[in-house]
């Protein structure tokens, strides 16, 4: 699932750039509570993602990412200061300092 | 609680005499940080001058303060102020400035403020901090160096 928001920033992101397909959302093991997303550009779907097509976007979940995104949603938020991707999930036990890393 | 206070309390100590002359020198120039040493000053890094002539308005400034919590003990705090206080310092380049109380200078002296862009995110960050150890993953918290 995507908000609005997270829709009109990865079709931001990817104007003027044919050459990538879509998103791709990937878990790495960093921060403080284990786990944090990635994100990157993609030029093509492993046979393994999963694909979220939403309003013409389309965003590719890695396999090791699918476990950790059921169920989420992806916001983009917004304020003078920073803007990031979220994501809201309801599986995570806990998360700490800014959020970025969390445990499940 | 009590293992912060004392962390707080030993850097206290350690830097006193850096408190007391950048006391000093602020009141001296009070919008001139290069009358005092390098490891007092705050840099601010191309692309955080460019962020910020961005997003500030007249008489803005971008707030760096330090406080306690995030998982390594201490973590910085970014907020857009019009207030100066009595105990802030400013620092200044290019029509833009950040502020810092003075508790928190203590913590962030000598380091970098940068702006970094990332896909998944976009945010001001404080970096190569001379009194921090490494945090975690983003960098918003830190523990301090004894």
């Amino acid at each position: 699932m995507l908000t609005p928001s997270a829709v009109n920033k990865v079709k931001q992101l990817l104007q003027n750039k044919p050459e990538y397909i879509g998103l791709k959302v990937g878990v790495r093991t960093r921060g403080c509570n284990g786990l944090t997303y990635t994100l990157d550009y993609t030029k093509e779907k492993d046979k393994s993602d999963e694909e979220v097509l939403q309003d013409g976007v389309r965003v590719f979940i890695e396999k090791k990412a699918q476990l950790t995104l059921l169920g989420t949603e992806m916001d983009f938020v917004e304020t003078k200061l920073s803007s990031e991707f979220v994501f809201n999930n309801p599986n995570i036990k806990g998360t700490c300092g800014c959020g970025e890393s969390f445990s499940i | 609680a009590s293992f912060h206070l004392f962390k707080v309390q030993t850097v206290r100590t350690c830097s006193a005499p850096l408190t007391s002359s950048s006391a000093s020198s602020t009141k001296e120039e009070p919008q001139n940080p290069s009358s005092s040493s390098p490891a007092e000053n705050i840099r601010l890094s191309q692309s955080c001058l460019k962020k910020l002539a961005e997003i500030m308005e007249k008489g803005e400034y971008l707030r760096i303060a330090v406080e306690g919590g995030g998982c390594s003990g201490f973590q910085y705090k970014f907020a857009l102020d019009t207030v100066r206080n009595e105990d802030d310092r400013v620092f200044e380049k290019n029509g833009v400035g950040i502020i810092v109380d003075q508790d928190s200078l203590e913590f962030v002296k000598g380091s970098t403020i940068d702006f970094s862009q990332e896909l998944i995110r976009s945010s001001f960050q404080v970096l190569k901090n001379p009194q921090a150890e490494h945090g975690c993953s983003c960098g918003s918290s830190f523990s301090v160096k004894i």
